[in-house]
Formats: C-alpha cells, structure tokens, sequence
C-alpha cells in the first residue's frame, strides 16, 4: 500500500531554461540549442508523510529530457531520518541535461508523531472506526486547523505590504489559501459527526460552494469597515474560503452585483489602492473567522467527551451509534460526497455530462461558467484532494492502518479491495498529470474532462455497488434514487 | 328493522332545516330514500326516528337542507354537523380534508367515505388518501355517524363514516334543469330526469361546472377547474310474493380538470394579496377521471331483508404540481415550506425571486415539477342484512359480509424547469421516473350487531371483524420488484347502551375499539393505528329547543401518520408512530322552529363542537406536522371550538337562509416553541386564525315549477389562511355571488 499525503503541499515542478543565453550562434546545420529542462518524476508522488521515529527511504526518481538520456537526479535540503522533529521539511530534487538546462522537483515530507494510542491492526469493527479517527479524520483538522493559521498571517503580511506589495505577498496569500483549500477539500470527504450538525452548519461556515455570492461578498467587504461589525453573525454564503477566493484572486475590483439595487453603494469610484486595501482588510477578518471554525471543529471532535470518542464507542449505552455498523455506515455515507459531488457537481456539470437533475449553464456544451474555484483555477487541484480524502478512508492513510480495504478483505472480498484502489489511484495519476486547468481544459473542448468524470465514475460505481453490499451497508438516502 | 319503543319524537330534526323541507314531510322523514330504496342500506340511519334511537351521535343532511344553500364543496356542507375537523385547501372542496374527533384530516384517510352505503374511495385499503371525492351536486342526503354504533362500517373505525345519498330514482315521470352563474366565471348546468314504467324505473342525472379560479397567477392564466357528471340508475322490480324484490343498476362517470396546486404564498406576500400565486405554479394540473358500476339485489319481506352489492369503481389520475427546487451542484436547497416560511434569508432569497418569476433560475435554482399519475381500482361483493325477532326480549339484528380488494398503481415521473422571463421552460434533461409502485388490498370483512329491547334499555352489542391481506410491489425498472406481503385481522368489538329517560329524552353510551389499517407499503412489524373509545350523549326537548349532546373520549394507544404531499411531506406512505395520544371532546346540536303564522316561521340550528388534544409523551419525529413534541403538545389542524348557527326565515314563498360559522385557531404543528435547531418545524408555535364566515341564501318560489335562488357565500369577503402546508399560506375562498334558476317537472 502507498504512503498517502497527510499534509498537502502544492506541487512545484519547476523547469528553468535559458542555458545557451549569450553563446555564440552555431553554425548551419547545427540544430536549434537546447532549452528544455529535464524534467522529474518523484515516485510516489511529491508529498509524502514520515512517521517520527521510523526509518525514512528517500523516494527515487526518475529524469525525462528531449535530447538526453539516462539522467539522473540529486538531492538537496532536508534531511529526514527517524530522529527529525514534527514538521515539514522539503527535499529538491535536480538533474541537468548536456546543454545545461536545469530541472528541479519538490518533495514535501510531512513528519507526524507515532500515534498514541497505538491502534491494533488486526480487523475489527471497532478497530477500524479507532484507525479512521486516530490516522485520517483527527489529523485533517488538526491540519486544516494549522493552515487557516498560516492563511491569517500571510494575508495579513499581503495587507501590511499595500499598496506597492513590492515582494509580491499576494502570491503568499494565495498559496496559503490553497494549500487551506486542499486540506479542506480533504476533510470533505469525511464529513461525519459535528461538521453536519444543523445542516452543515459548521462546514458551510468553512465552504459554502456552489451557494456562495460574489455579490453579497462585494457588499461585505464594505459592511466590514463600519464600526461594531462582527463577522461571525454574518451568513456562510458571505465568508469562508470562497468568499476568500473572490477576495485574493480576482482582479476585477468594480463589484460583481448585476442588480444596481444590490451593489455596494459607492464602491466602483473608490481608487483601486482603497478597493484593493478594504478586500484585504476583510479577507483578514474571514482568515480569523475561519480560524476559529477550524478550531471549533477540531474541538468538536478532539474535547473530553468530544465526537472522536463517541463514535469510537460506537454501540455503548446511550450512544448516538446502536452499533459500530451504523458508525461505519455515517462514514460511508459521507463518502458520498464522491459521487454526488465530486463526480457529478464539480466534473460531470462543467463538463456537460448528461446528468439526470443537473443540467448545467450551457446547455448540455463543456461549460467554464460552472466550475468550481474558477477564480484561483483550483479546480482539478480541489478534485484530486477529494481523491486522496477517498483514498485515506479506504486505506487508513498508511499501509499498516486499518482502512475500508481491510474491511473488504476481512469480509473475503480482496478483489472489491484491490479495485477500489485501482481506481481511485488511475483517477488521481490521471488528474494529476492534466496541464491544464478545468477552464482551460473545457475552453480548448478538451475530451479530459469526460475522460476525469468517467475515472471518477469507476470509483463510485464500485462504492454503489460491491462495496456497500460485501460491507453490508445501506446506501445514504440521498443517493437511494439516483438514476446514472 | 323495528323500531324501538314507539314513542318516536315524530318532529325531531338532527340535521339542519329549511321550510321547503318542513313543507314535505315525506322528504323530511327520511334521508333522501323512497319507499323501496328503504330498505336497500344506501343509508347507514335510516330515517330521522332512527337518528331518535341512535345509541350514538347521527346526523343527517336532507336533500331541502342541500337545497337550501346548493353548497358543491362539502366542507361547506358539513360546517352544521358537530364532530367534524376540516383542514379548507382549495376554496372549492375538490379534495377535502375531512376528520372526526380530531383524526387526521389529510385527504379525509381516516374516515369511511361512503357513497350509497359502498365504500366510494379510490383504494380505502390501499391508499386510503381520497383524491376522487363524490359530487355534491348528485346528493340529496349526507349522513354523519360516529361512536360505538357506527362500527358496522368499516375499516376505519376510529372516527367514523360519512355516507353521501345519490338521487332516488323517481316513482313518477319528473325532473329539473337549472342553471347557476356566478363570480369567477363560474356556472353550472345540471339535470335529472326519470320514470317508473310498470315497475322498470330510471334516473338520469347530469351535471358540468366550471369557473376560472378565484387566485390570480402573474401570466393571467385560469386557476380553476371543469368538473363533470353523469349519473344513471335503473330499478327493475321484481314481481313476486316479497314486499320488496328488486335488481338495480346504478352507472356513474366523473372527471375533472383542475388548475390545483400546493403551492402557497409567503405571510407577507398573502398580507399584499392574498388571491396571487407565484409563477412557479402556473403548470400545475390535476386532471382525473372516475368510473363507477354497481349492481345490487335487493328481498325484504315482513321482519328481515337482505341486500347484495357488487360494485367496481376505477379512478385514474395525473396532477402535474411543483414539487420543490433543486440544485445542480448541490448544496442547501430550501423545501418550499421553508422557503415560504422565510423567504428573505441569505440562503433563501434567490429561490424566492426565481418561485414568484422575478429573477431567472440559475442551474442552481431548478424547478422540478412532478407528474404523479395513480390509476386506481376498488371493487367488492357486499351482503348487508336485517332480521327482528319479536318475543320476550325483542331483538333487531343487523349483520353484514363484504369481500373487498383495491389497489393503486402509481407511476410518477418528474421533469425539471428552469424560471426563463416568468415563464418555465423545460431543462435538457429528460424526464426522470419517481415513485413506480403498487399496493393492493384483498380484505374480508363481516359484522353482527344484535340489538335487544327490554323495557327503556336498548342494549347493542357489536362485532366487526377485518381480515386484510395486502401486497405492496416496487415497480421501478432494475429495482427489486419482489412482492411484498402481509396480513392483519383485527376483532373490533363494541357495545351501546341507550336508556330511555323519558319520552322525549334518551341517554346513550358507548364503547368500542378504533382501527386504522397500515397501508401495503408498511412493513408488518409497523404497528396499526388503535384506540379505545368512550362517548356519552344525551338527545331530548328541553322546552321548545331539541338538544343532542355528547362527550366523547379517544384514548389512542398507538396513533400512526403517513406521509402525503398534501401535508407537506413528500415520500408518499412513510408511516410514523405518535404513540399514546388522547382527545377528548364535546359535540351539541339543538335546533328548533318559531312559527309567528303560517306564512311566517323561523328555523334553526345551532351546533358547537369542542375539541381537546394531548400527546402523552415527548420525542422527535421526522413527521413533517410533528417534529419537537412535547407531553400535552396538541394534534395540528384540530381548532378547540368550531360552531354553526343556521337560520332560515320563510316569508310566504321567500326563503332566508343564513348561516354563520367559526372555526378556532389552529396549530400548524405539533411542535409548539423552535428549539433552534436546524430539524425545528418551519411552522412550529404557528396557527391558523380563527376565521368566522357568513353564508346567505335567498331562494324564491317563482310559480309552481320556477324558483330563483341568490347565493352569497362568505358575505363579509373574510379571507384567512386555510393552511401554510403543504408550500406556503393559502387563501379560503373570497366572497362568491351566485345567481341560480330551476326548473322542476
């Protein structure tokens, strides 16, 4: 079983040319210099988690040029062994071709603590619930707690550094707000327990997609700068990361509002400094909200008494849980969320699949309008954190974890175990190796959006099928009646 | 039959009055039956010296009381009648939501509804939600029957039954044709005709209405309805040593075309106009159509008589109606409850533009507008019976024997829309199948119902017995289709006593235990609805004014809901457990005449109904009319107080009709105060206003074969909201003005 990314880095492969800048020009017919970079191919993919005080193996490499051959790569940076500290350390990988073209990757090593309690590996139910919430589900707040941090304070570096951002903190910003975005887009798939309670309550407050308003957001950016204003008695469709996505990446400042009735007085004749500083302003106050809803979910589940110990003693007296099947069932049923929207919302509508209930904004063509983070363009990245969330609950984010694979194997159905890897693995390699984004993709007429949604569609048939009924489990009734 | 003791109040009237009916004694003495269809059970009472003897509370409608107010809605019919819970929808009463004692009222399921003594609805076993309700305009007689006594129809036996009488076929050659027209675009053609031809006698009945509908949609369009009825019975009597010996048809075709919808407004928009509707509903459309045969056999001779019935009845229906909103991408979509129940929410406001047409639908505000299409069967072979023993203690004996089977297909399909410049327009996406399923019923069912004499007692133990075997069957493609069945006897025993006070004054008890069938879909380990129940009355003079008085008392020990869009819930047949329940109550009817001289008299009835409710303990149901209950929580849509005071006023050939009617405030829900969580019910610690309406009908004798009639229903023009379930407030019907013109023969 692979090692499955816990923290989750945005991926640098960078090629950097320019070798033969300056040389004297060779003489016809010498062909035309050389100014691609290898480029490489980290195995395993460029993050990997590290469990303290374990034996760390460097991930090999592999180096492609279109002139070269049998490159290889060296290492720089960190060094990881089974003393290094909790942390993230990173590891460059380059390699140079004969005309001195440089090309470099990143390895992100995220170093987590042994897990305390150690969670017996042999199968059982009770094991496998334990396995979820101690290596998959705790640890994706606790990150995504750790981001919404790291999130506040680069915004807050951008701000400081306006009007000029001569360092260009904005680009800070943003990353900062994917790598939250990712974790999230992480956690999504395993939305049990508090996060759902009220309606989603807690989780709308953190991402109200597809239900968020540009228009409302352009109206509380200028809300924000009255005095008393208290961003946490707003509504979710006004904050939160898409809020923040509007705020950090968009480069229209005039207002988003299509009804003159609904813009914010005044705001498009305000100077592009002052819009620029009142959306970093409020950007701040939505990092600290964020902030606080991060931590309020992490305590949820991690407080004496909290959710993680509750649905670990699944079937006790008095448990929200008879039994440890019907936990297992809340976590499947979360899993959903794969095909209902993964699949179907973020892929199959953008991409005009023909979808029983969802038509999209074009007609039934390939549709830009629909994507998701069409802002940041973080569409494909957001799809394959979703695909990893999957792939943690099935593995239990480590070979030696009980995960949903071992589930399957317990019950005497390796095979369901082994495809359901399979899949979701060819989902992610193919995403991963898409160059383009989802707009970009859909604007070129590209057929890889389909071909995303059909790989995505090997998984949730599987979930539909083999794997609800060796597990003897029932299907969320939400999906009871879907017709693809 | 025999009639206990003789003393029969001979001028007791139950029911409500006019002149014209005090004019006919013949019309007045019984409930619309002539001489041979006496004794042929289309009536559950009888005739008005029975209602005397009833040990139970009985009322009867005569064809001069229809007449006086010519009401086609019989929530309107009803208003008089004491134990009656109505839950108003469309202003016309084309569906009624109609209890007693407090049942349910959601498309009048926990009711027997009868017609001629048969069970008329669609599937009573089955699906027992009566979407085809009768014609009022056919009937010239309505009989309420409550308590132990009634327990000789069946299956529900909570409450009660209501039996609609259809025209008797004339003795003589005879008829009438009259047109009405009235505000609304409304007019109505109706006509009967019929003869007794050396012992082969017919009626042929017919009747078509229309109007345009009183609620006003943003595109101008209709809002009403096209019903029409045809009627035909032929007698042919058989000439032998019986004193009654007959065979008879009856053949019946219905349909209607209604532009109905669910779909109501917000409070603030119904404080703006309460007549509109939003644009959303503008598809919406019930059409049906309802097939009826019955045959029947009919021997009475001296101290017995015995009727056999065969009867089919078929009904199909398709109501195309806005079902709610849904969402591409996913995310919080509102139910439209919630969206009329709070419409300027951050979340909820979009749906609100694009629902009332103002803003186009984005893929993330879709309209789905579901195509439910139900065909339906009901048929059966029933053997009513009567024998009277004559000796020391006399006894009348009343037994009966039906085999019974029905069934519901139903095929629903959904397509949705998007909201496009006010109009809706069809997404590319096709047509997406529903609910496919069928329930059937087979059930046997039998009763005996001794009554014994001794002295001033009238003792009356019964027994019903039904024996229900049912299938319910998925019938969507590549779904499990297996079938599904199960069985339910129940022995539902009774007893009534009445005591005779005086000789013009009986007290009556009685007993018995209430059944409510789980439908097919229910799985057999879902309890059945049963309850005990406790009446008491008293029925005498008390000086010039004739009192009918109970008490009655319903100790639930399982009370069991089901879901139907009509009350606001959207998987049809979902069953849910409310436990111990009791409700308790008080029914009065007095009525009495004044005659100043004899072209001068006044009439009148006064009935006032009280109604009391308590759940006995505290849960959570996802019931959509339950949600938080708290232990005394009371049951939605029962008002506490409901009355009616009915005067008429004959002046030489004018008749006065007037009456006056309240109904109290109503709880929405079960759930009285909002905990604040996200599960709260949209309409907890809601209520209906209470709503006081006045009718007024002024007929006038023209000549021997003419009569005019004026007709103002709801004088006052008082609208209030009937109900916010299931999507929203709507209206009761505004004032109505109706001009009518009858020509009898």
């Amino acid at each position: 079983m692979k090692k499955l990314l816990l923290s989750t880095t945005i991926l640098t492969l960078t090629a950097c040319g320019g070798g033969g800048s300056g040389s004297t020009p060779p003489p016809a017919p010498t062909p035309p210099p050389d100014t691609t970079a290898p480029t490489i191919t980290i195995s395993g993919g460029n993050e990997v988690q590290h469990t303290q005080g374990t034996a760390f193996t460097l991930p090999s490499a592999t180096v492609s040029d279109n002139v070269d051959s049998g490159l290889t790569a060296t290492t720089s940076g960190a060094t990881i062994d089974n003393t290094t500290a909790v942390g993230t350390y990173t590891i460059t990988y380059s390699s140079s071709d004969a005309a001195g073209n440089e090309g470099t990757a990143t390895l992100t090593v995220t170093v987590v603590a042994a897990t305390t309690p150690p969670v017996a590996a042999t199968f059982s139910q009770e094991n496998l619930i334990a396995s979820l919430v101690d290596n998959v589900m705790v640890p994706a707040k606790t990150d995504f707690a750790n981001k919404t941090t790291a999130l506040k304070s680069a915004i807050d570096t951008y701000c400081a550094a306006l009007p000029t951002d001569a360092n260009n903190s904005l680009a800070a910003a943003q990353s900062a707000w994917k790598e939250a975005m990712l974790s999230w887009q992480f956690i999504r798939m395993m939305q049990v327990g508090p996060v759902t309670d009220n309606n989603f309550a807690l989780g709308n407050r953190v991402y109200n997609w597809p239900n968020n308003s540009t228009c409302a957001v352009d109206n509380e950016v200028v809300n924000a700068e009255a005095q008393g204003y208290d961003i946490a008695t707003r509504t979710d469709s006004r904050k939160g990361l898409a809020a923040l996505e509007y705020t950090l990446f968009n480069t229209e400042l005039d207002h988003s509002c299509t009804l003159a009735s609904a813009a914010p007085s005044g705001w498009n004749a305000r100077a592009d400094d002052d819009r620029k500083s009142a959306r970093c302003g409020y950007s701040s106050l939505a990092a600290d909200d964020l902030i606080t809803t991060a931590n309020n979910l992490l305590n949820a589940w991690t407080s004496a008494g909290g959710f993680a110990e509750i649905i670990k003693a699944a079937g006790s007296s008095g448990n929200p849980y008879a039994d440890t099947l019907e936990a297992i069932n809340a976590i499947t049923d979360a899993m959903f969320y794969l095909t209902e929207t993964t699949k179907d919302a973020k892929v199959g509508v953008p991409a005009g699949v023909t979808l029983a209930n969802a038509p999209n904004s074009c007609g039934g063509n390939p549709c830009p309008e629909d994507v998701e983070s069409k802002f940041a363009q973080h569409s494909i990245e957001n799809v394959i954190a979703n695909l990893r969330g999957f792939r943690a609950l099935l593995t239990g984010n480590a070979d030696d974890n009980l995960g949903f694979e071992d589930f399957l194997q317990d019950v005497g159905d390796a095979q369901t175990a082994a495809d359901m890897i399979t899949t979701i693995d060819a989902a992610i390699t193919h995403a991963e190796g898409l160059n383009d984004s989802l707009t970009g993709l859909l604007n070129n007429a590209s057929d890889e959006p389909v071909t995303m949604f059909n790989n995505i569609k090997g998984s949730t048939d599987l979930l539909k099928g083999q794997f609800i009924q060796s597990l003897g489990l029932s299907l969320p009734t939400t999906s009871a009646g879907d017709n693809d | 039959m025999k009639n206990y003791n003789k003393t029969v109040f001979a001028t007791y009237i139950i029911g409500s009055l006019s002149f014209s009916a005090l004019a006919d004694e013949n019309t007045l003495s019984s409930a619309a039956t002539d001489d041979a269809e006496s004794v042929e059970r289309l009536s559950i009472i009888g005739d008005q010296s029975n209602v005397t003897n009833f040990a139970g509370v009985a009322n009867i409608l005569t064809q001069a009381q229809l007449e006086a107010f010519q009401f086609d809605n019989i929530e309107k019919v009803l208003a008089v009648i004491p134990g009656v819970n109505l839950r108003e929808e469309d202003g016309f009463g084309l569906r009624p939501n109609i209890g007693f004692r407090g049942v349910t009222t959601e498309r009048s399921r926990k009711i027997n509804i009868l017609e001629d003594g048969v069970l008329i609805g669609p599937a009573p076993y089955s699906a027992p939600a009566a979407y085809y309700f009768p014609s009022m305009s056919l009937m010239t007689g309505v009989e309420v029957v409550k308590g132990a006594a009634g327990t000789q129809y069946g299956p529900f036996t909570v409450a009660g039954s209501l039996n609609l009488i259809t025209r008797p076929i004339p003795e003589d050659f005879s008829g009438a044709l009259s047109i009405d027209v009235g505000d609304f675009g409304y007019t109505k053609l109706h006509a009967h005709l019929g003869d007794n031809i050396d012992g082969f006698a017919y009626l042929f009945e017919a009747t078509t209405s229309q109007t345009d509908g009183f609620r006003e949609l943003p595109n101008d369009d209709d809002t009403g309805f096209e019903k029409n009825h045809l009627m035909f019975k032929a007698r042919y009597d058989l000439d032998d040593q019986f004193d009654e010996h007959f065979v008879k048809l009856k053949l019946g075709y219905s349909d209607e075309v209604s532009n109905e919808t669910y779909t109501g407004i917000t409070d603030a928009d119904f404080a703006m106009n309460s007549m509109q509707r939003y644009a959303v509903s503008q598809n919406d459309l019930m059409e049906w159509d309802h097939q009826q045969v019955q045959i029947s056999h009919t021997i009475g001779q001296g101290n017995f008589d015995l009727t056999t019935k065969l009867y089919r009845h078929e009904f199909a229906r398709v109501w195309d109606k806005v079902d709610g909103f849904l969402a591409s991408q996913g995310g919080f979509v509102p139910s439209l409850l919630q969206l009329s129940s709070d419409p300027d929410s951050d979340t909820n406001q979009r749906f609100y533009f694009v629902a009332t047409g103002q803003v186009d639908s984005t893929i993330q505000e879709l309209i789905k507008l579901g195509r439910n299409a139900r065909s339906y069967y009901s048929q059966g072979l029933q053997v009513d019976g009567a024998y009277a023993f004559d000796g020391e203690i006399d006894v009348d004996l009343l037994y009966g024997i039906r085999l019974h089977s029905d069934e519901i297909k139903r095929d629903h399909t959904a397509q949705n829309y998007f909201m496009r410049s006010g109009a809706l327009e069809e997404t590319v996406q096709p047509r997406t199948l529903g609910t496919t399923n069928r329930e059937s019923a087979t059930a046997v069912s039998a009763y005996l119902r001794p009554t014994f004499y001794s002295g001033n007692w009238q003792i009356t133990p019964g027994i019903r017995i039904e024996s229900i075997a049912s299938e319910y069957q998925n019938r969507l493609p590549n779904a499990d289709q297996s079938v599904r069945d199960k069985d339910t006897t129940v022995v539902l025993p009774s007893f009534s006593v009445l005591y005779q006070m005086a000789d013009n004054a009986v007290a009556y008890a009685g007993v018995h235990r209430g059944f409510i069938p789980t439908t097919p879909f229910q799985a057999d380990t879902t309890d059945y609805e049963e309850s005990i129940n406790f009446e008491l009355g008293y029925r005498g003079n008390v000086g010039p004014v004739d009192a009918d008085v109970a008490l009655f008392y319903t100790d639930y020990q399982n009370l069991v809901e089901s879901c139907s869009i009509s009350s606001g819930c959207e998987q049809n047949d979902l069953s849910f457990s409310g436990g111990k329940v009791v409700v308790y109550g008080l029914e009065s009817t007095f009525t009495g005449e004044y005659t100043f001289d004899k072209n001068i008299a006044l009439n009148y009835q006064l009935s006032y109904t009280y109604n009391d409710s308590e759940f006995q303990s505290e849960f959570f149901s996802p019931f959509n009319q339950w949600s938080y209950v708290s232990e005394g929580s009371p049951l939605p849509y029962l008002a506490n107080h409901r009355g009616a005071l009915n005067l008429a006023l004959r002046i030489h050939n004018v008749t006065f009709n007037t009456l006056i009617s309240h109904v109290g405030a109503m709880p929405e829900s079960a759930q009285l105060v909002p905990t604040g969580r996200a599960d709260d019910n949209p309409l907890a610690g809601i209520e209906t206003e209470a709503l006081t309406t006045v009718d007024i009908a002024i007929n006038y004798d023209l000549a021997e074969a003419w009569q005019l009639s004026l007709k103002v229903d709801n004088l006052l023009d008082q609208v209030q909201i009937v109900s916010r379930r299931p999507y929203g407030a709507r209206p009761t019907m505004p004032r109505f003005v109706q001009l009518g013109a009858k020509y009898s023969f």
